[in-house]
């Protein structure tokens, strides 16, 4: 059998980042975290092409070899609140900067409009201050400086209450893999 | 910038990707195994070698630090589909410096294996230029045999900089004397110009696995000149090399 090659990575990419991308976008609710989380998933996935034990010709297998390194890069990006940048930066690649328009695009395509109502909803099941945080953020859609002088907290105590609540919302308002 | 759609964005970021990955797959390629330590008797005969050929007069500094920065490598799309590839390549390492006719130069080497035939490939740097061969750059000829790169020992840089021709090469542990014919651009009298093959740092040798006993030559010549013949004779006198148009006789 074949060996996972850039071939096969540079074809998954093409046929499953775009779909990836609206994933990721509808659970960091935050388009530019979402690019650089692809750009994270795929320098993941050339690091960890040798491990790979399916049939690299096999799109399928391969997309969910890959949704699954995408799950974990989502996961420590969501236990940090911040980024994951570490195997791109191995990789020497600078994922694209969004401009405004551009993220609103993004989020458009995810409808994150839809999903923002129904999390509106779903923010009950949060503790009050992850409550107060993940709405600022997501359905006010302030940024984190904003949210911390609105709080009276660090902008980096913001980014920690927004990632777990967006984890704990991720439970119930996706199905992963979606 | 500002106005690309979401699919604009995940092209540029896939082009990106797929950049790294090939130049991520082609240095682990390149990628020589660590050096093996020199025998006592080989570190002694290349020591003594060192020793007595400092006595030589030379152009050459070697410089304190080594380890020549890696050139970026060659795109596997921009490589022609019947180009010669090194099967290895050594880590660059820099052989020689100095300054001839007020310009800085630096002189850096990589040892480039095509199964039993080992080229090296030099690269010369001045101020704002430079020129050379290494692995990548030396199998992009199509059609080039591994044999035909190894010949090419003798590589010429015209640096409108300075205005001045820069000829270099790689030459076997018995050179002793570069004598280098050259004639202006558009035709003129023929003029040779001499200097002595330069020894090359035993650590760079070493470091940068370069054939035992290396030595290189890096000369300027005024305004811009064809390169049309090198010799390199031994301690004796005696022709060792004879080079035109930068392929040598062996």
């Amino acid at each position: 059998m074949a060996r996972l090659d850039d071939q096969h990575l540079a074809a998954a990419y093409r046929r499953d980042a775009r779909r990836l991308l609206i994933w990721l976008t509808r659970r960091t609710y935050d388009g530019q975290l979402a690019v650089d989380l692809v750009g994270e998933t795929y320098a993941r996935a050339w690091e960890s092409r040798r491990r790979f034990r399916g049939d690299p010709e096999d799109a399928e297998a391969l997309a969910a070899w890959t949704y699954g390194i995408a799950r974990h890069v989502l996961a420590d990006a969501l236990r940090r609140g911040r980024s994951e940048r570490a195997a791109l930066q191995r990789l020497h690649v600078e994922p694209p900067h969004l401009a405004a328009d551009e993220i609103a695009r993004l989020e458009e395509l995810a409808e994150l409009g839809s999903l923002r109502a129904t999390l509106a909803v779903a923010l009950e099941d949060l503790s009050p201050e992850q409550r107060d945080a993940v709405r600022l953020r997501v359905v006010e859609e302030l940024d984190y400086p904003a949210i911390a002088r609105r709080l009276g907290i660090s902008e980096d105590a913001v980014r920690a209450r927004v990632s777990r609540g967006l984890r704990t919302l991720a439970l119930s308002v996706e199905v992963p893999g979606a | 910038m500002s106005g690309r759609d979401p699919d604009a964005i995940l092209d540029e970021l896939g082009a990106a990707l797929e950049g790294a990955w090939v130049r991520d797959g082609a240095r682990r390629r390149l990628a020589l195994p660590r050096p093996r330590p020199l025998r006592a008797g080989r570190r002694g005969l290349i020591a003594a070698a060192a020793v007595a050929l400092a006595l030589v007069p030379t152009a050459i500094a070697t410089r304190d630090a080594v380890w020549a920065p890696d050139p970026p490598p060659l795109p596997a799309q921009l490589r022609p589909r019947d180009a010669v590839v090194p099967g290895t390549a050594g880590t660059p390492v820099y052989v020689g410096a100095g300054t001839q006719r007020d310009v800085a130069w630096r002189l850096s080497a990589t040892t480039c294996r095509y199964g039993t035939i080992e080229a090296v490939g030099l690269f010369l740097s001045v101020p704002g230029g430079g020129a050379g061969a290494r692995c990548d750059v030396a199998a992009r000829t199509p059609g080039a045999s591994p044999a035909a790169l190894a010949a090419r020992r003798v590589q010429t840089y015209y640096d409108p900089a300075s205005n001045l021709t820069w000829a270099f090469g790689a030459l076997p542990a018995g050179a002793r004397a570069v004598d280098v014919t050259s004639r202006p651009y558009g035709g003129g009298t023929p003029a040779t110009a001499r200097i002595a093959a330069a020894t090359v740092d035993p650590r760079a040798v070493e470091q940068g696995h370069l054939p035992s006993g290396v030595r290189v030559f890096v000369i300027a010549l005024a305004g811009g000149r064809d390169v049309a013949r090198v010799r390199v004779s031994d301690a004796a006198g005696a022709q060792l090399l004879s080079c035109e148009g930068g392929r040598c006789d062996r």
